[in-house]
């Protein structure tokens, strides 16, 4: 039993809020996390607190020394996360100028159940998330409202480099492309049981290299759910349209969510679209995991970010209730726990 | 008659105090390197209260300000120098006589020039007015000031 939710080896927690705690600045704490995590034995972690209903922040992750168990990740703090639904956890509402709001130079970073938005005045197309560097990962982010009052776009996420994955995500409403698989050739990006619903142009976005797609639901995106290109090992997708690629996919299909409306795209125990309709990843090559947007596990596996019919998430991802995350508030301890990592 | 002024927003800007070592893939942050900028926020957290120096800046829009946090880039991909922009210390000093230069890179000092700010809750209970980006920060890249 793996969780999609996996932190350093050991590590250093800092917080992230308001005034009172350590940090009130993404850039200022990666600046003083920028070391070699290797040789010092230490991840560094980010857990954010919702002092206020959001932050109007960025970050530019400029190339720590990290490896596959000593990395950066921001997440929220126990207790701050959300419950599924967009509005419910601790947020980065992002209004500047920078093309890249979390802009990851990083190998191994990682982003857990933190909900962005992006508004913008623009003739080009930001992105919330350049993943510019190997085994970069997005996991159990919601991803919403990317507007731009000017001329451009704004895509969702950006995967640029090899073994990019976002997993247990929800990217609604972008002005551009949920997802955007842009690895040079040879190299490969993943999405991993993600809903894409309503993007301004398509769900998915293969640019260059191998986009390997599993269990993404993919709705109503307005020109297209998926574009053509090659998506070498992808398999159990589903789309309203006729676009998902790979083997066992389901096109031309019609989701039914528990309240949509309000922007909640849990899948309805009724879903008949993509509801026990995902290949298992409890085993997977590259990224194996077991546990949904809410931390709930997968029981016959789904398309989409979530297993329905469980509880949801109340603000609380499985990693935290497994390894007692509600006593690591502390700001700066060092942190340590036994979980493997996953890929 | 004609308006020929133009008004421009005020800036939280945090600066490096202090050149950080090498992390064994890139040189990181140098003294006076521009790390964060932000709309006035008018507080701190707690560890942002000696790790760097924060001041107003003003003089650039929006879209010009952003760009002072980005590295010095070669290529699409590439980067080898954290910071593209900085304010060099010794000029901060010309603009700012009183500036102590031991105090501002001890990194056990939680020194902050040019605002005062409350130890209990962080909230700065008063800044010195803006500087004028022009003619304080430096590009690294083009070699020149703004």
């Amino acid at each position: 039993m793996q969780s999609a939710r996996q932190l350093p080896v050991t590590y250093i927690e800092n917080s992230y809020g308001g005034a009172t705690r350590d940090y009130t600045s993404l850039n200022v704490w990666e600046s003083d996390t920028d070391t070699n995590l290797v040789t010092e034995g230490n991840g560094k972690v980010l857990s954010g607190y919702k002092d206020f209903p959001s932050y109007d922040d960025e970050i530019f992750l400029g190339a720590a020394n990290t490896d596959a168990s000593y990395f950066r990740a921001i997440q929220p703090a126990p207790g701050e996360g959300h419950t599924g639904v967009p509005g419910t956890g601790f947020k980065i509402a992002y209004t500047g100028a920078s093309d890249k709001q979390i802009n990851c130079f990083d190998h191994y970073f990682r982003a857990h159940d933190i909900e962005f938005t992006r508004t913008v005045n623009s003739a080009s197309a930001p992105r919330i998330f350049f993943l510019g560097r190997t085994n970069a990962k997005v996991v159990g982010c919601l991803l919403y409202d990317g507007i731009n009052t000017g001329a451009g776009s704004v895509h969702g996420i950006y995967q640029d480099d090899d073994k990019c994955i976002t997993v247990d995500s929800l990217i609604k409403n972008m002005s551009g492309v949920g997802i955007v698989s842009n690895p040079a050739a040879g190299f490969t990006s993943y999405i991993y049981n993600c809903t894409l619903q309503g993007n301004g142009v398509r769900a998915v976005d293969h640019s260059s290299g191998t986009t390997v797609c599993k269990n993404v639901l993919a709705n109503a995106n307005v020109s297209e759910d998926f574009n053509a290109g090659t998506y070498t090992g992808s398999s159990n997708n589903a789309s309203s349209d006729a676009t998902a690629p790979g083997t066992s996919s389901r096109i031309n299909q019609t989701f039914t969510f528990v309240d949509a409306p309000n922007n909640d795209f849990h899948l309805s125990t009724s879903d008949a679209g993509a509801k026990d309709f995902g290949v298992d990843l409890n085993a997977d090559a590259f990224f194996a995991f077991n546990d949904d947007i809410d931390g709930d596990l997968f029981a016959t596996w789904d398309i989409g970010f979530d297993e329905p019919g469980t509880p949801g998430g109340g603000g609380g991802h499985l990693l935290g209730r497994l390894a007692g995350n509600g006593g690591l508030a502390g700001n700066g301890g060092l942190v340590s726990y036994g979980g493997g990592l996953a890929g | 008659m004609p308006q020929t002024f133009r008004r421009y927003g005020v800036w939280e800007v945090a600066l490096s105090a202090r050149d950080e070592p090498n992390n064994g893939v890139h040189e990181r942050v140098q003294a006076g390197d521009i790390i964060a900028i932000r709309r006035q926020l008018g507080y701190v957290g707690r560890k942002e209260r000696s790790s760097v120096v924060w001041i107003l800046l003003t003089g650039l829009d929006d879209s010009d300000m952003y760009p002072l946090i980005h590295p010095v880039e070669e290529g699409n991909d590439v980067f080898f120098d954290k910071r593209r922009y900085c304010i060099p210390l010794t000029r901060l000093k010309q603009a700012f006589p009183s500036l102590d230069m031991a105090r501002i890179t001890d990194r056990q000092d939680a020194y902050q020039p040019f605002c005062l700010l409350d130890e209990d809750t962080g909230y700065m209970l008063t800044m010195h007015p803006p500087f004028h980006v022009q003619g304080l920060v430096y590009d690294k890249s083009m070699a020149r000031w703004i």
